[in-house]
């Protein structure tokens, strides 16, 4: 794991200032930050949700770089992805007492993320199903396959990632959360509330778009 | 069978959810089409790419903004509103409960503090260019000054806006800010010390949160 050298700073912003009005419970994880691996994250959700910061920062700690590549990847915007993964961390610092350790925390702060996300969408009046400009798009993706076999370069991670970014927001959620989160269609259907069908033929065109813009940069 | 026909199959067939026979027919298509062989190809190191994509970190001052959202929400139970888009706008929205005397002896503490630490910060920079040549034990960073000159006159609008706003406001103002401050006091020592390109970025992230912390209760007062 590289997780930089990230304890510093983030152990720095944790100094309580004058007055904080969160308790502090168990001051002993912020102490144990760089073998804290070892307290399960059920715990450490009580903990918080009890006020213990050091045991909030240590989740944050965990957790932040996977949930802001989510809103990054599904957003394609920076700004808006860090604004995300704020109000999803404020959202879960409300939530931790209801988070009952029945499923596991990722899947759970996962699942709360894809939710904050799909309302900005929806706040933002982004329409995930409909992509008007579909009707010829896959015949010229064929097309461009069939002119020249081998035209794609081995894919790396850095193009994809900025062809990701291209992709119209409907395709981009499903291909972010089956092909990157390895959600399966049944669940993006539920939280998408497309069907199945919507869904598979969404990311096949996802793909095949992507094909199409990472063959163009060659 | 028609290459249309099995291009718009292949992710289902990629992914496995085809019934045996129609996956048996267009494998047994893919092996005599190269063309649509190498859509295959493409798709399946698509496929395998976006498994493998590398995280990405964002600003090192988030935690700071997520921590001061809490601490406001914390600091008022009760009044949290789930639809509230940033914690400026909490700031401005709520019903404020404290009188003025209550807070201005708190405010105005912070507000030295505050004072002092610009007074620091623009007496340091002389110094410093003086001695820009040899290896100072201040160093300053390409953009430093720069940002410090921002800072600087962003606080000198705001210490005439702030009269005008609610003293709750300006107690949540000075405490962000002093929070700020003892951040990049304490990363800028340890960047004169270590020199850490990580501890460098986190100072110039520490004067951008600072920044932009005046510039949303700037907005307050329009
Ligand atoms: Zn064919």
């Amino acid at each position: 794991m590289s997780s930089l050298s990230l304890t510093t700073p983030l152990a720095l912003f944790g100094m309580p200032a004058k007055g904080a009005p969160v308790a502090r419970t168990n001051n002993v994880i912020v102490g144990a930050t760089t073998t804290n691996t070892a307290v399960p994250d059920f715990e450490l959700t009580q903990a918080a949700a009890n006020g213990d910061m050091a045991a909030f920062e240590t989740l944050y700690e965990r957790h932040y770089r996977r949930v802001y590549s989510l809103c990054l990847r599904m957003l394609a915007n920076p700004t808006e992805a860090e604004d995300l993964t704020q109000e999803v961390f404020v959202q879960l610092f409300r939530k931790l007492g209801s988070f009952r350790g029945e499923s596991q925390f990722t899947t759970w702060l996962h699942r709360l993320t894809v939710n904050q996300v799909l309302m900005h969408f929806r706040k933002k009046g982004v329409k995930l199903e409909k992509t008007t400009e579909e009707g010829d798009e896959l015949n010229e993706i064929v097309q461009v396959g069939t002119d020249r076999p081998n035209s794609m370069p081995v894919v790396d991670r850095i193009a994809l990632d900025d062809a990701i970014a291209q992709l119209p927001p409907g395709y981009r959620s499903v291909f972010v959360l089956h092909d990157v989160e390895g959600y399966e269609h049944e669940e993006i259907g539920k939280l998408l509330g497309c069907s199945v069908g919507t869904s598979k033929s969404q990311l096949h065109k996802a793909r095949m778009k992507l094909r199409g813009l990472l063959t163009k940069k060659s | 069978m028609e290459c249309r026909v099995v291009i718009n199959s292949l992710s289902d067939y990629l992914d496995g959810s085809l019934a045996a026979q129609e996956f048996q027919s267009i494998e047994a298509h893919l092996t005599q089409c190269p063309p649509c062989n190498a859509v295959r190809v493409d798709l399946t190191q698509i496929t395998l790419a976006a498994k493998e994509l590398p995280l990405r970190t964002p600003s090192r001052a988030l935690w700071i903004r997520i921590q001061n959202e809490i601490e406001i929400e914390t600091a008022v139970p009760g009044k949290v509103e789930e639809k509230k888009v940033s914690w400026w706008k909490r700031v401005s929205e709520r019903n404020f409960t404290f009188t003025l005397p209550q807070l201005a002896g708190a405010s105005m503490l912070a507000f030295s503090l505050m004072v002092f630490g610009m007074y620091h910060a623009l007496h340091r920079d002389p110094q410093v260019a003086s001695q820009a040549s040899s290896d100072t034990a201040n160093p300053i960073l390409p953009m430093e000054k720069d940002l410090q000159f921002k800072i600087q006159q962003k606080a000198s609008q705001l210490n005439t806006r702030r009269v005008s706003w609610n003293p709750e406001i300006r107690t949540v103002y000075d405490n962000h800010l002093q929070r700020i401050d003892n951040s990049l006091s304490h990363v800028r020592q340890s960047w004169v010390t270590t020199r850490d390109t990580d501890q460098q970025k986190l100072l110039m992230d520490l004067y951008n949160e600072k920044l932009r912390l005046m510039e949303d209760f700037e907005r307050l007062g329009k």
